[in-house]
């Protein structure tokens, strides 16, 4: 297939559609110009362990070594790359890593958000590519810096907004929302992420890590150091920690980033925690088609729902989730079957973009008994995206950033976009905090 | 062999110190009142947040050296370079959409596979089998480098000491067999020993997950396994009392060493040692190390409890000495004990045993766990490792394979089910021939498929079948149980139980061509023959025997008598005067 003419989106979501996407990283690696690249993790605790999992399905790959300040996760990310073929060196300072592992290419970062900035930096600087876990940051000072330092080296930055990449939402935003404008003026988005209450992260006493190196690297405690996510000096909290992906996706769809934020919040159950374990929040967008608002909740007692993204457009709502199973297709407005656009969804159906509901099957009824409540609209029909992922989440970001180390092709979370999304986000709290609506200003956005 | 003396010290030294360390020399059972501690060798203490299952390795290790212990015959498969002995009862893969039937074993015994040369890793062995296992051995192989491998996961499948030595009724090993299933390796012990309730499956886990992660709570479908210990079960010092002893009851043996056979088949309804009160583990001994008598020779076989041996009088646990009154010398020369006092009577057609290993037996539970495959016949009289006809069971292994430049690797059936398409129990030759193509052209291999005694081929594109490959030979390992007493053993009605026109243990049939039971005992039909006029012969023969005695006495007295006179005479002279 030619993609003259096609932008990388485009492309993507073309091939995607045709059901080839999913093949692409594999034959890309198959070209003789693509060598194998030597990789190195930087923290591998429960994020790092998922990276590395993704990351051991793709070939070319040869990891070199670990660092971790918790030899529990050095001994686990050892045994686990050994059975997959690597041996790894290990590390506690990842100074001593760069410093004894000159042949690196690249590195994978999944430390706590506020260790973000120093290691990326630090391997930038020491000629790597680096992949980085979102958030970028919990300030937005250290992300600032993170792109600075990412455009004075000259080496690729990918942030970790895995849904960026992931062939779906790809066909479903850039194909079906944006270029055929299958739902029309999208005037609205909610999204959610909703999970049931939990324990706090544990660890045995045989296991714990010494006051002192916690306090080497900057932690209080080990309940702190396995619980940072909740703490302000480590994390953004939840609607960072979850609400990243989401609201990311609000700015891709709405095509520009917020204007404004409004936020109520609060630390209501979880006693022990500093952050705010429910969010609620209200963004502003001037989309190329208007004026869009988005609401977003964070619930960290419930799972009621669970986690998706709602887009809705005039003609039809996206329901889309990382798990196909929650949201997975378009329900198309009634009326759109009365209107010419019903050609596009036939024609779209026809070339293999979505599939169309199955047939309703009617019994045979006598129509006396059947009583129809005027007052209630029908429930549309949900037209199914055809894409389906055979990989773990992260695999297709993961692929994304090798590829570009190998081949040049184009990074779908640079840094730049990393740091707009952790504009919008960290304001949430400060909207939080203040109780009031807060604005955005444009040049924010920009490094 | 300097490493081998070490073990052998190492062991000795063990068991010295264990026998220092516990025995007073009183009768009286210790009471097994004892901490629990977890993998890590935390102890376990109620109200704690992080409730593990306990780990033998750190409970029972305490006192009782579990590096020696593993090192036994149950444990030992997979690592030990020790000699294999008498070939015993393999290890079954199964497969009935692709029917594969593949006996395995690491030990080195004719018919079975080295699961190490044919892909299945300790990982997928443990997977496998570890139902029947009794933990230790492959469930702690997490050195060998395997991809596929969740032991981070599911933990290891420790030795469960409670398997065998646990009293009480509710050990539950069907329980175990079920936590298996769900790759709960670390929390089997604990599941099923009766004091605790293990709920959630580290199956459901994904490959990333940490034993000291928070459950999670995006998906409590896959959340991780957790443990709910009894009420009670552990006193205010935490200590939890364990009913176990050393000599294990049959029961504990039976789960893993159990056969069923057909209603029709002439089954003893139970072994005689047990229902005089024995148990397996008088026989089958061992101490500390672990390494149980096998009992197929020595001073705990057949002969040393009931002949005796050098160092041991006939008699144990009051073993009655046999007569075999009238029965032919040569009887004891061709055929072990076991052809005539084990196992089911040889009928005209051999029986199908179902045993607990190959079949998996004695899982209950909703789902239907017992299999009709692997089909092992039995009885089939094969020469044993002694040269002596001993009864066998026999199972006919099926599998597709590809050649190698070592020979022949039997291909797993994850790695053929994509190239079945139909009933495998059903495949003509036709059928066989397009699936042979089909997996030639999709592997870029020869291949080849076995079934039935029977190895088909392509060759020069076309299905060539041979009929004595050494691929298709049966597996067989011979049995001793359940053994029949003397009044129903073979021969206990006379000699046509065997030596008779049709006679099952000569004329029965067995195998996928029903051959005479004498040509899998290698025996000339005409010898056979020759022994049955003999024995119908034996009534006339004994006649004649007798009679030929009569006249033979009657000869001795007669020239007897004349001898006598002929000394008599010769001492008195022949005048009848004395001679001076």
């Amino acid at each position: 297939m030619s993609t003259d003419g096609l932008g990388r989106r485009e492309f993507l979501a073309a091939t995607t559609a045709a059901g080839l996407s999913l093949t692409i990283g594999a034959r890309a690696q198959e070209n003789p110009a693509g060598g194998d690249l030597n990789v190195a993790f930087i923290g591998v605790g429960s994020q790092g362990r998922i990276l590395m999992t993704s990351a051991c399905n793709i070939p070319g790959l040869r990891f070199k070594a670990v660092c971790d300040i918790w030899t529990y996760s050095q001994k686990y990310a050892k045994g686990r790359l050994r059975a997959k073929g690597h041996d790894v060196n290990v590390y506690e300072d990842y100074r001593d890593m760069l410093a004894n592992e000159p042949d690196l290419d690249a590195v994978i970062i999944a430390t706590p958000d506020f260790m973000h900035a120093e290691h990326t930096i630090a391997c930038l600087e020491a000629g790597l590519h680096v992949y980085c876990e979102k958030e970028m940051s919990n300030s937005l000072e250290k992300a600032r810096h993170m792109v600075e330092a990412k455009q004075r080296t000259g080496k690729l930055l990918q942030i970790g907004h895995q849904r960026r990449s992931n062939p779906r939402y790809i066909h479903a935003i850039d194909r079906l929302l944006l270029k055929d404008h299958l739902a029309g003026r999208v005037t609205h988005a909610n999204a959610q992420w909703n999970r049931a209450k939990s324990e706090d992260e544990g660890w045995s006493p045989r296991t714990e890590i010494p006051v002192e190196t916690l306090a080497k690297y900057g932690y209080e405690s080990m309940h702190q150091f396995r619980n940072w996510r909740w703490y302000k000096k480590y994390s953004g909290g939840p609607v960072v920690d979850l609400g990243s992906h989401q609201i990311d996706i609000f700015s891709w769809v709405f095509q520009n980033n917020p204007k404004s934020v409004i936020a109520s919040g609060g630390r209501d159950f979880y006693t022990s925690h500093e952050w705010y374990d429910n969010v609620m929040a209200i963004f502003e967008y001037d989309s190329p088609e208007g004026t869009a608002r988005a609401f977003y909740q964070v619930l960290t007692t419930t799972s009621c729902g669970g986690f998706y993204e709602q887009f809705m457009g005039v003609d039809a709502t996206l329901v889309i989730s990382e798990v196909p199973s929650r949201g997975n297709h378009f329900l198309k407005e009634k009326h759109v079957e009365q209107s010419e656009k019903q050609a596009l969804w036939d024609r779209l159906a026809q070339e293999g973009h979505i599939i169309p509901p199955a047939p309703e099957v009617t019994e045979d009824k006598q129509t006396d008994d059947i009583y129809v409540d005027t007052r209630v609209s029908k429930e549309l029909g949900a037209w199914t995206l055809p894409i389906e992922l055979l990989k773990p989440a992260h695999q297709p970001h993961l692929e994304n950033f090798f590829n570009a180390i190998r081949y040049g092709t184009e990074l779908t979370c640079p840094a730049e976009i990393g740091y707009e999304t952790a504009v919008a986000v960290l304001r949430v709290n400060e909207a939080v905090e203040a109780n009031t609506r807060l604005e955005y200003n444009p040049e924010e956005f920009t490094v | 062999m300097r490493s081998l003396a070490f073990a052998v010290c190492f062991v000795v030294c063990a068991v010295y110190a264990e026998d220092e360390l516990h025995s007073t020399g009183s009768r009286t059972r210790a009471v097994h009142r004892i901490e629990l501690r977890d993998d890590l060798g935390d102890p376990i203490k109620q109200g704690y947040a992080r409730v593990e299952p306990f780990s033998t390795k750190t409970t029972c290790g305490r006192c009782h050296d579990y590096d020696v212990v593993s090192g036994g015959w149950h444990f030992n498969a997979s690592t030990t370079e020790l000699d294999s002995g008498r070939p015993g009862e393999p290890w079954v893969l199964v497969d009935d959409k692709t029917g594969t039937v593949l006996p395995l074993s690491y030990r080195d015994w004719d018919g079975a596979w080295n699961p190490d040369d044919i892909g299945v890793t300790p990982w997928k062995f443990t997977q496998l089998f570890g139902r029947h296992m009794p933990g230790g051995d492959t469930g702690e192989r997490t050195d060998v480098i395997d991809p596929d491998a969740r032991w981070h996961v599911s933990g290891t499948l420790e030795v469960n000491c409670l398997a065998c030595h646990n009293v009480s009724p509710e050990q539950d090993q069907s329980e175990y067999a079920k936590q298996v299933a769900r790759e709960n390796f670390r929390w089997a012990a604990t599941a099923s020993d009766g004091h605790a309730f293990v709920d959630n499956m580290a199956l459901r886990l994904p490959d990333s997950y940490s034993r000291f992660d928070a459950p999670n709570s995006d998906n409590d479908w896959a959340a991780p396994p957790t443990v709910s210990y009894d009420a009670g079960f552990m006193n205010v010092k935490n200590k939890a009392f364990f009913d176990v002893r050393k000599r294990s009851s049959a029961n504990r043996c039976y789960f893993c060493h159990s056969q069923s056979f057909d209603e029709a088949a002439e089954a003893p309804p139970s072994d005689v040692h047990l229902a005089s009160g024995m148990t397996c583990t008088d026989c089958h001994t061992n101490e500390l190390n672990h390494a149980i008598d096998r009992a197929y020779e020595g001073p705990a076989s057949c002969e040393g409890c009931h002949l005796g041996s050098e160092d041991k009088l006939p008699g144990a646990y009051g073993a009655p000495v046999p007569k075999h009154k009238g029965l032919p010398e040569v009887h004891f020369e061709a055929l072990t004990c076991t052809a005539c006092h084990s196992g089911v009577k040889p009928r005209a057609k051999t029986d199908l045993v179902k045993t607990s290993r190959a079949n998996r037996l004695g899982i209950h539970g909703k789902a239907r766990w017992v299999m009709d495959s692997p089909q092992i016949e039995t009885p089939i009289y094969l020469p044993g490792f002694d040269g002596k006809l001993a009864p066998h069971h026999v199972l006919w292994p099926s599998f597709w394979a590809v050649k190698t430049n070592d020979g022949v690797k039997p291909l797993l059936p994850e790695a053929v089910l994509p190239y079945i398409s139909q009933d495998v129990n059903t495949l003509d030759e036709q059928a066989i021939e397009t699936t042979l193509k089909t997996l030639a052209s999709e592997l870029s291999e020869d291949v080849l498929y076995v079934r039935d005694g029977q190895c088909w081929t392509l060759s020069n594109g076309s299905l060539s079948k041979q009929a004595d490959s050494e691929l298709a030979k049966p597996c067989a390992w011979p049995i001793a149980h359940d053994v029949r007493p003397a009044a129903q053993s073979l021969g206990s009605t006379g000699c046509d139980d065997c030596h008779s026109k049709d006679a099952p243990f000569f004329y029965g049939t067995a195998g996928p061509e029903n051959a005479a039971r004498y040509t899998w005992q290698q025996l000339d039909p005409g010898e056979i023959g020759a022994l049955e006029k003999s024995v119908r012969m034996r009534p006339a023969m004994r006649i004649l025997y007798g009679l030929a005695a009569i006249l033979l006495a009657i000869v001795i007295i007669r020239y007897g008598f004349i001898a006598v006179e002929h000394l008599v005479l010769g001492a008195l002279g022949r005048n009848g005067r004395k001679v001076k």
